[in-house]
C-alpha cells in the first residue's frame, strides 16, 4: 500500500481537528428537536436563539487565503516546521493571520470551549456490519426536518436570518424580519430573542432613542434574561 | 423510551463526525445543514431497527454515505432560510492560530477531495479521516477488503496529486 506524504498526513491531521462550528451544531440540534416534535424543542430552539445572539455567528465567514499560504508555505519547509507551526504553541508571535482577510473569522476559543461541552466522537472497536443498508439506500425523498415541522422551526429560521442579516450590517433588513416575525408569531417562543434582536437593530441604525425605550421595556420584562448585557453594550456603543 | 431524546443523545455524540463526513463527501453549503437533519430524521426512524451487530457510529455513517449520495444524485439546490454562512468546518483546538490552522487544513483537503472521484472518495474520508478499518469499509460499502485497498490506494495518489496542485496554484499566487 503507498503511503501518503508527510504533508498528506500532517494537513489531514490538521484537518480531522475540524468540525462544525459550535452555532452551527447547536442549530442543528434544535432543528431537529422541533422537527421530531420533541417536547423539550421550545427550549432547545431558544437555547440556540441566545447562543446565536450572544455569540454572534460563532465560527462563520473563515478566512481562506492567508492561513492557507501559511500552512503551504509551511509544507514548503519541511514537515517538523509545519508540525511545530501546527501542534505547538508558537514561540514566535503568530502571522497576523487572516485577520484583515476576515473581520468575522471564528473565535476558536468560543468555539473549543463550546465544543468541549459537547461530546467528542466515540471511537470503539467494532466488528461491523451494516443492518438494513439494502433498504436505506432507497431514494425515497429523504424528508427535510422542516417540511410540515411545527412554527418553531420557521421561528427559528426567521430569527436566524434576522441574525445573519444583523451579522452583515443589514440591520434595516434584520428590523423588517423581525417585525415579520412579531407578526407571525406575537406569542412565539423566541420573542425574547427577537426583542433583544430588534434593540441591536435599531441601535445599529441610530435610531438610538427608540432602542433605549425598547431596552428598558427588555429590561423590565425579561430582567435576568441572558441577553441583557449583549443588549446594553451595543446600545451604549451604537450611542457614542 | 423517549425516542426524540435517543436522538438527541445520539446527536451530541455523532453530529461532528456527521457533518465533518457529509461534508468531504461533497455536500455544502445550505445542503449541509439539511444533510445532516436528513442524516438523523433517518436515524430517528430507523432507530428500532438498528440492530447491534455493529458499532452506531459505522451505521451512522452508512446512513451518512447514503444521504451524501443522494444529495450529489440530485445536485440539490434547495433555497433555505436558515443561515449558511457558518457551515463550514472549523478548527477546535483551543490555541485561535492551531484551530485557525485547522480550518485551513479542512478547507484545503475539501478542495482536494471535491476533484476525487466518488467512490474513491467515500473510502478515503472513511479510513484517511475517520479512521474506520478497512474491514469496516468494506463490510459498510458492500465491497471486500481488497477492493477498498484497492481504491484507498488510488483515492491516495489522486490526493498527493491534488495537493501538489494546490501548492503549486499556491506558490504562483504568492510571486
Amino acid at each position: 500500500m503507498t503511503n501518503l506524504s508527510k504533508d498528506a498526513v500532517v494537513l489531514l491531521d490538521a484537518a480531522r481537528r475540524a468540525g462544525p462550528s459550535a452555532s452551527a451544531r447547536e442549530r442543528g440540534k434544535a432543528r431537529l428537536l422541533a422537527g421530531l416534535g420533541a417536547g423539550s424543542a421550545a427550549t432547545a430552539a431558544s437555547v440556540v436563539a441566545k447562543a446565536t445572539l450572544l455569540g454572534g455567528s460563532a465560527g462563520s465567514g473563515v478566512a481562506v487565503s492567508t492561513v492557507a499560504s501559511a500552512l503551504l508555505v509551511g509544507m514548503g519547509l519541511g514537515v517538523s516546521v509545519m508540525v511545530a507551526a501546527i501542534r505547538l504553541t508558537p514561540s514566535e508571535p503568530p502571522r497576523p493571520v487572516a485577520t484583515q482577510h476576515a473581520p468575522r473569522t471564528a473565535t476558536p476559543a468560543q468555539v473549543s470551549s463550546a465544543r468541549a461541552v459537547a461530546s467528542a466522537a466515540q471511537r470503539s472497536d467494532e466488528p461491523a456490519l451494516l443492518p438494513n443498508a439494502r433498504k436505506l439506500t432507497d431514494n425515497r425523498g429523504l424528508p427535510a426536518a422542516d417540511e410540515g415541522a411545527p412554527s418553531l422551526s420557521r421561528e427559528t429560521a426567521m430569527l436566524a436570518s434576522a441574525q445573519k442579516a444583523l451579522g452583515s450590517g443589514q440591520a434595516q433588513v434584520a428590523l423588517e424580519t423581525l417585525e415579520k416575525y412579531r407578526v407571525s408569531f406575537p406569542e412565539g417562543a423566541l420573542r425574547e430573542e427577537a426583542a433583544g434582536a430588534r434593540i441591536l437593530a435599531l441601535c445599529e441604525l441610530g435610531r438610538q432613542s427608540e432602542g433605549e425605550r425598547e431596552r428598558q421595556a427588555f429590561l423590565s420584562a425579561h430582567p435576568t434574561s441572558p441577553l441583557s448585557a449583549r443588549v446594553s453594550a451595543a446600545c451604549q456603543i451604537g450611542s457614542r | 423510551v423517549n425516542t426524540p431524546a435517543r436522538v438527541a443523545a445520539l446527536y451530541e455524540a455523532h453530529a461532528d463526525m456527521v457533518w465533518r463526513a457529509l461534508r468531504r463527501l461533497g455536500v455544502s453549503g445550505h445542503n449541509l445543514e439539511d444533510a445532516v437533519q436528513d442524516v438523523f430524521v433517518v436515524v430517528n426512524s430507523r432507530l428500532d431497527e438498528f440492530e447491534q451487530r455493529s458499532s452506531v457510529k459505522t451505521w451512522i455513517f452508512g446512513i451518512v454515505l447514503r444521504v451524501a449520495s443522494a444529495y450529489r444524485r440530485k445536485r440539490v439546490r434547495r433555497e433555505s432560510e436558515i443561515t449558511s454562512d457558518d457551515c463550514q468546518l472549523v478548527g477546535t483546538s483551543r490555541d485561535p492560530q492551531e484551530a485557525a490552522q485547522e480550518t485551513e487544513a479542512a478547507a484545503i483537503v475539501e478542495r482536494i477531495l471535491d476533484e476525487l472521484e466518488d467512490d474513491r472518495r467515500s473510502v478515503f474520508v472513511m479510513i484517511e479521516l475517520e479512521e474506520f478499518s478497512a474491514q469496516q469499509v468494506a463490510t459498510s460499502l458492500g465491497l471486500s477488503v481488497n477492493t477498498v485497498h484497492s481504491r484507498l490506494r488510488l483515492a491516495r495518489r489522486d490526493f498527493e496529486a491534488g495537493l501538489k496542485r494546490v501548492k503549486a496554484r499556491e506558490k504562483w499566487r504568492e510571486r
